[in-house]
């Protein structure tokens, strides 16, 4: 599932359980998640070497 | 702590006496500060008692006989109830002591209360609570620190002599550094967590808060287990400071000092140049992928804790806090793949901290980049930029949760408004011992805490 869709899914299902504060919380977590994939420590199914993208370091 | 030690040892004070100061300190100043969530004064004074009466009688049991210690209330204690300062604990009741517990009953400590904390442990400053934010002994308007804030609290405020804490991303290390105490974060799975309401099972430790490096050796003594079955105490001796010359630490540049308040800059690069006159040798160390703390940490987190709180969000979420319901929710969108993915980056960080270490006797870094913030803000400025409360405070202790490495906060000066800024040392994996008399020789030169 990519980041995108699932960001839609748990948007819609925080808000169909009346938490509608969680969006800016799931919109941090997207972000984490994003930087967690493109990690370069990620072993990837066909064989290639996963492109280090760090997070911003601040 | 250490020193009354000796002194109920030598009969020079009683344990009744102390614990009634204790008591006193906490009617006069707990209305404001809101530092104990239960006190146990009647149990308290009858411990004290029992403690002369042992002392009379020759038969101390411990190092810490007749010793006034707090709790953070996420500890059980049998018989009361550990609210864990949230409304969804009504109604609990302990049955047992925690390890940690029955230990330091062994080594004859006096326990005088449960402290207040930051609902579930899951925030650093202590402000969403059933029963309301602790307040900094030095400046009421601002926080102390979390979660272990009003354990901290208790200490600084001469309502116990000492406090233990857990830590999870850094709720020993940040409020002591906050209030000008030492704090300790042994490593991962040194110190039992049985009986003690979890957090993030991978994450959490248990520690103590106290106001010298020393006295954070003896607690760590008696939270390993020393005194357990013990015939006979071995009393802390008086003994100087191990030297400080020829001392190799690894100081943690880049993400670690990238945002820090220029106060807290000031005093880290002031005890590093003590540290330098000392003898101490000090060498620039690099973390390849400490950018990528927070999103390892923040996944590793939240997962393991909406696991435990995913029934009770369920059936009672309305009872938890806002915020810390809100942030225990995050935890449940969490996708397992994503989890797995947190997990190899915490393998890789924990080596990186491994190289870092090697050939050193531990790396050295603020604790909190901040000073004690402002109850009630959400973000504070930092350099430029206004950054969350929460990500700043705990920046620069997450990592040695994610790592298991011993860490220890030590009171490093503090700002021109007084208030406490700490320096950390991290020691080697399975050598907390090391770290201790390596933080015990550094000590004087970091710079004293507030409340020494």
């Amino acid at each position: 599932m990519t980041i995108t869709i699932w960001l839609e899914h748990a948007l819609a299902d925080a808000a169909s359980r009346g938490l509608p504060a969680l969006r800016p919380l799931l919109e941090t977590l997207a972000r984490a998640a994003s930087a967690l994939r493109d990690a370069d420590w990620n072993p990837d199914a066909t064989g290639r070497v996963a492109s280090s993208r760090p997070p911003d370091a601040r | 702590m250490a020193e009354l030690a000796r002194a109920l040892e030598s009969r020079q004070v009683t344990a009744a006496l102390v614990t009634d100061r204790c008591l006193g300190a906490i009617a006069e100043r707990n209305p404001s500060l809101n530092a104990f969530i239960a006190v146990f004064a009647d149990q308290a004074r009858a411990q004290a008692l029992e403690a002369d009466a042992g002392m009379a009688a020759g038969s101390p049991r411990g190092p810490l006989h007749g010793v006034p210690i707090s709790l953070k209330d996420l500890v059980d204690v049998a018989g009361t109830p550990t609210t864990a300062a949230s409304r969804v604990r009504e109604g609990h009741r302990a049955a047992h002591d925690a390890t940690v517990v029955r230990r330091l009953r062994a080594a004859g400590a006096v326990l005088i209360g449960k402290t207040n904390l930051h609902e579930f442990a899951l925030g650093t400053t202590n402000e969403d609570s059933a029963f309301g934010p602790v307040r900094h002994p030095l400046d009421p308007a601002r926080s102390p620190g979390g979660s272990s804030g009003g354990s901290a609290v208790s200490v600084v405020a001469g309502m116990a002599f000492a406090s233990i804490g857990t830590d999870t991303g850094g709720s020993i290390r940040i409020p002591s550094a906050a209030c000008g105490l030492v704090g300790l974060k042994p490593a991962m799975g040194e110190i039992p967590v049985d009986g003690v309401v979890p957090l993030s099972t991978t994450l959490d430790h248990v520690g103590p808060m106290c106001r010298s490096v020393e006295d954070a050796q003896m607690l760590y003594d008696v939270l390993r287990g020393t005194w357990e079955g013990a015939t006979r105490v071995a009393w802390p001796k008086r003994e100087d400071a191990p030297t400080a010359r020829g001392i190799r630490l690894g100081v943690l540049r880049e993400y670690f000092m990238s945002l820090l308040d220029p106060e807290v800059a000031a005093s880290f690069e002031r005890a590093c140049a003590r540290l330098r006159n000392a003898g101490v040798e000090l060498e620039d160390v690099r973390i390849p992928h400490a950018a990528h703390i927070p999103s390892i940490y923040l996944h590793i987190v939240l997962s393991e804790a909406a696991a435990y709180h995913a029934t009770a969000l369920d059936q009672r979420g309305d009872e938890y806090t806002p915020n810390v319901r809100h942030r225990l929710e995050m935890g449940r969108y969490i996708l397992a793949e994503d989890y797995v993915r947190a997990l190899r980056g915490r393998d890789l960080l924990r080596r990186e901290v491994d190289a870092a270490l090697s050939g050193r006797d531990g790396l050295l870094l603020p604790t909190l980049p901040v000073p004690a913030t402002p109850l009630g803000a959400d973000t504070v400025r930092v350099g430029t930029a206004d950054e969350p409360v929460r990500n700043i405070t705990l920046r620069l202790t997450q990592l040695f949760n994610l790592s298991g490495h011993p860490a220890i906060s030590v009171p490093c000066g503090s700002t021109a408004d007084g208030l406490p800024v700490g320096a950390q040392i991290v020691g080697a994996l399975s050598r907390t011992p090391a770290l201790l008399e390596t933080a015990r020789a550094l000590e004087p030169y970091l710079g004293p805490g507030t409340s020494r």
